[in-house]
C-alpha cells in the first residue's frame, strides 16, 4: 500500500480526532481534526487537477510552517505527484533559483510569498510579471472551520521553460520507484541539491520512526522543525500515520516551548542542537517537572551536542527519554542511539537503524578494524533516488558495491556519505566530521568537530564553529569563532584550549561573535564563516 | 523615549535583519506593525537572535531568558509595549 492510501485510511479512521494545530503562544492556536482535514486536503487536491495537475507532476510550496502548508503536501502526495518544500524566509531570489532549478507545473504561495515574488519576477524577468494567479479557494468557498485562519493557498502555473509543456524532471534512473518528494539539501555545504525520495522510501521511514518512538494514537508532537528537513519531514509523516497530533510552533524561545509542552500536554519533541542549546541556558522553574509530565521523548537530530551539553541536557529533562540520531539529507537517518544506551555511549551516534547496513571503510574500500577512521557509508530504508537533475552528482554519492567482507554484489546502491567517522567493538559509531571540512594543518589533519568539542567544555562558551583557512605556512590556520553565554575572556579560552589540546590543534585566531551564521535548520553555516575570513585575506 | 521613537528604531533594526537575508540590491520588504514576524516567517527561528541582541544593543536594557517569547516580540507593536516597560523599569532604578 502507498502512502496516499495510507493517509487516506488515517483520515477516515480518525475523523473526530485532532489532527494538526497551529499553536501561537500564549493562547492562541487552531485545530484541524482528520475530518476536517481531509475536506480540505480533497478541495486543494480536486482544484489541482482540474488546473491540470497530473500525477507524477512536480509542485512546490514556497510558505511559511502552517496547517495551510500541511494541507497543501498532503494534497499533492494524495494526486501523486512529487511534492516539495521549502521554508519561507523572506529570500525571494533562493526561491527563483529553486524554482528554475526543479521547473515544477505549479508552486503553491501564500500571501507573503506571494507578494515576494511577484516583486522579484517583475525585476528579474519582465515578460512573465506575475501569470494569473488563482485564489483557493473561490470566492465564497471557505470551509467554516478555518475561517478564523484567513489565509489564502496561491496556485501559481510555473512558466516552464520547455517547450514539451514541462512541468517534468529528469528521471534518475531506470528505477521503477519514483519520487514522491524533493528535499533540497540546506546549503551548508554549498549550492543546493534536490534529492529525491520515493514514496516507499518515506513510507518505511515513518514506519520505523513509529517503531522507534513508540507513536500512537495517543500522542501529541511538537513540531518545530521546518518540513523541508528530513527531520521535520518525517516527523509529520509519521505523526499522521500513527494517528497523532501534530502541534506546530513557529518559535525556538524556550518559553514558548514550555508553553506549548505544558499547554497542548506535547509527548515527544523532535530537535536539533540549537533548540537545546539554548533550552540548557534557560532556567527551570519549582513547577519545571509537572508542566513537563507528558513530555516523553525528546531528539538531538542534525547534528551533535558536546558531552557536556549532553550531559547538561540529561540532568535538565531528567524524566525524558533522549534519542540522538545521525543521517543526511541523502541517507535520512542511519543510526540511533537509543535511550538505554545514552549513559554509556553518549558520545556515540548509536548503531545502525533497522533495516540499514553501515560501514566504516577505509582508504583502500574495505571496512576498517575497530576504533580506525574511515569514510560511512549507507545502505538500506533512507536512501535516496538520486538527485534532481544531476546525473554525475548521483553517481558519485550512490555506488554499486559488493557486501563488505563478502564477493556477492549487493542489489541497491550505497551511498557514500563523505563522513568520516569510527565504529568501536560493539558496533557502535562515531562520526568525526565531513571529509571536505576536514583540516591539514602542519602535517596534522584535524576535525572541526574535535575542536569545538574541547572549546564548548568551556564554561562561558554557548556555541562554537571551527574552520580551516588556507596559509602558506602552516598549510590551513585554524579560526573559531565562539558565542559566549556571558563573562568569557579570550585569552583565558586560550589557555584553556592548550591545557587540553595538542599544539596543532589550538585555533591560531578565536574570535567572539554574538552568534553563527546558521541554516535554517539549525546547522552552522561554515561555507558562509569561511568565505567571510577568506575574503579578509585576499583584501 | 516616546512610543514613536522606539517604533520607528524598531522598523530600522527588523528592516536590516530581514533584508540581510537577501540580495543587496533587493528591493525593501513591507511589513506591517502588526504582522506576525516570527510566526508568519519574516524572521526565521534562529534570526531573532539577532533582533534580541540589537534591541539589548540600541536600547541599552537587559532582557532576561523568561521574556523571550512571541508573546513579547513577534510583533513591531508588541516590541514596542515590552521595551517602553523596560525602559521604564530603568529609568526607576536610575
Amino acid at each position: 500500500m502507498g502512502l496516499s492510501q495510507e493517509i487516506t485510511q488515517v483520515f477516515s479512521r480518525y475523523k473526530g480526532r485532532a489532527a494538526v494545530s497551529h499553536y501561537v503562544p500564549p493562547n492562541s492556536s487552531i485545530t484541524l481534526t482528520y475530518g476536517q482535514l481531509e475536506e480540505r486536503v480533497r478541495e486543494l487536491a480536486q482544484y489541482l487537477s482540474k488546473q491540470g495537475m497530473q500525477p507524477c507532476d512536480l509542485v512546490m510550496c514556497y510558505m511559511t510552517k502552517s496547517v495551510d502548508l500541511v494541507v497543501s503536501i498532503l494534497a499533492i502526495v494524495l494526486n501523486g505527484g512529487t511534492c516539495c518544500c521549502f521554508y519561507s524566509k523572506q529570500n525571494p531570489q533562493y526561491a527563483l533559483k529553486l524554482f528554475s532549478m526543479a521547473n515544477p507545473r505549479f508552486i503553491l504561495l501564500e500571501e507573503n510569498t506571494l507578494r515576494s515574488v511577484k516583486r522579484q519576477m517583475e525585476r528579474v524577468e519582465p515578460t512573465h510579471l506575475f501569470p494569473p494567479c488563482e485564489r483557493y479557494p473561490e470566492a465564497g468557498g471557505t470551509g467554516g472551520s478555518i475561517q478564523s485562519h484567513n489565509r489564502a493557498i496561491y496556485v501559481f502555473k510555473y512558466p516552464s521553460a520547455k517547450s514539451d509543456g514541462g512541468g517534468g524532471f529528469q528521471e534518475v534512473d531506470s528505477s521503477s520507484e519514483k519520487a514522491l518528494w524533493c528535499l533540497f539539501t540546506s546549503g551548508s555545504t554549498g549550492s543546493p541539491k534536490g534529492v529525491l525520495i520515493s514514496g516507499e522510501d518515506l513510507l518505511r521511514r515513518a514506519v520505523t520512526e513509529i517503531e522507534d518512538y513508540e507513536l500512537t494514537d495517543q500522542d501529541s508532537l511538537l513540531s518545530l522543525l521546518p518540513f523541508s528537513f528530513d527531520v521535520g519531514l518525517n516527523q509529520l509523516l509519521s505523526c499522521f500515520l500513527s494517528g497523532a497530533h501534530l502541534v506546530i510552533l513557529n518559535s525556538w524561545f524556550p518559553r514558548d516551548i514550555l508553553t506549548a509542552v505544558r499547554s497542548q500536554n506535547i509527548n515527544g519533541i523532535s530537535g536539533v542542537p540549537s533548540i537545546w542549546t539554548e533550552a540548557l541556558a534557560y532556567p527551570k522553574g519549582p513547577d519545571f517537572e509537572q508542566n513537563t509530565q507528558a513530555l516523553r521523548y525528546i531528539t538531538v537530530s542534525g547534528g551533535d551536542l558536546s558531552k557536556n551539553q549532553l550531559l547538561q541536557l540529561r540532568q535538565y529533562f531528567r524524566n525524558v527519554k533522549i534519542f540522538k540520531t545521525y543521517g543526511q539529507t541523502e541517507t535520512f537517518r542511519s543510526s540511533m542511539l537509543k535511550p538505554f544506551d545514552f549513559e554509556r555511549k553518549m558520545t556515540s551516534v548509536g548503531r545502525p537503524l533497522k533495516g540499514t547496513e553501515v560501514f566504516v571503510l577505509n582508504d583502500k574500500g574495505e571496512i576498517a578494524p575497530p576504533d580506525t577512521e574511515g569514510e560511512i557509508v549507507h545502505y538500506g530504508v533512507g536512501t535516496m533516488l538520486g538527485y534532481l537533475n544531476d546525473l554525475e552528482g548521483t553517481s558519485e554519492k550512490l555506488r554499486k558495491m559488493k557486501e563488505p567482507g563478502s564477493k556477492a554484489m549487493k542489489e541497491g546502491k550505497w551511498v557514500f556519505t563523505g563522513d568520516r567517522g569510527r565504529m568501536d567493538e560493539e558496533g557502535y559509531l562515531y562520526v568525526l566530521g565531513r571529509e571536505d571540512g576536514m583540516i591539514k594543518t602542519l602535517g596534522h589533519r584535524v576535525y572541526p568537530k574535535e575542536i569545538e568539542s574541547c572549546i564548548l567544555e568551556h564554561e562561558h562558551v554557548k556555541n562554537a564553529a571551527v574552520v580551516g583557512i588556507k596559509d602558506e605556512r602552516k598549510g590551513q590556520v585554524i579560526i573559531a569563532e565562539v558565542v559566549s553565554n556571558g563573562a568569557l575572556n579570550k585569552q583565558s579560552l586560550i589557555v584553556y584550549l592548550k591545557e587540553r589540546l595538542p599544539y596543532y590543534m589550538v585555533p591560531g585566531e578565536i574570535n567572539v561573535v554574538e552568534y553563527l551564521p546558521m541554516t535554517e535548520s539549525g546547522k552552522i553555516k561554515y561555507t558562509t564563516i569561511k568565505e567571510r575570513y577568506e575574503e579578509r585575506r585576499f583584501l | 523615549m516616546e512610543l514613536h521613537d522606539i517604533k520607528e528604531i524598531l522598523r530600522k533594526i527588523i528592516g536590516d535583519i530581514i533584508a540581510s537575508n537577501g540580495e543587496p540590491d533587493e528591493k525593501p520588504i513591507e511589513f506591517g506593525d502588526d504582522d506576525s514576524l516570527i510566526d508568519g516567517g519574516y524572521i526565521e527561528s534562529l534570526g531573532a537572535v539577532a533582533l534580541i541582541e540589537e534591541c539589548i544593543r540600541k536600547f541599552d536594557i537587559v532582557i532576561f531568558p523568561a521574556e523571550l517569547s512571541l508573546e513579547n516580540f513577534d510583533t513591531v507593536n508588541r516590541m514596542c509595549q515590552f521595551i517602553q516597560s523596560k525602559l521604564m523599569e530603568n529609568q526607576q532604578w536610575a
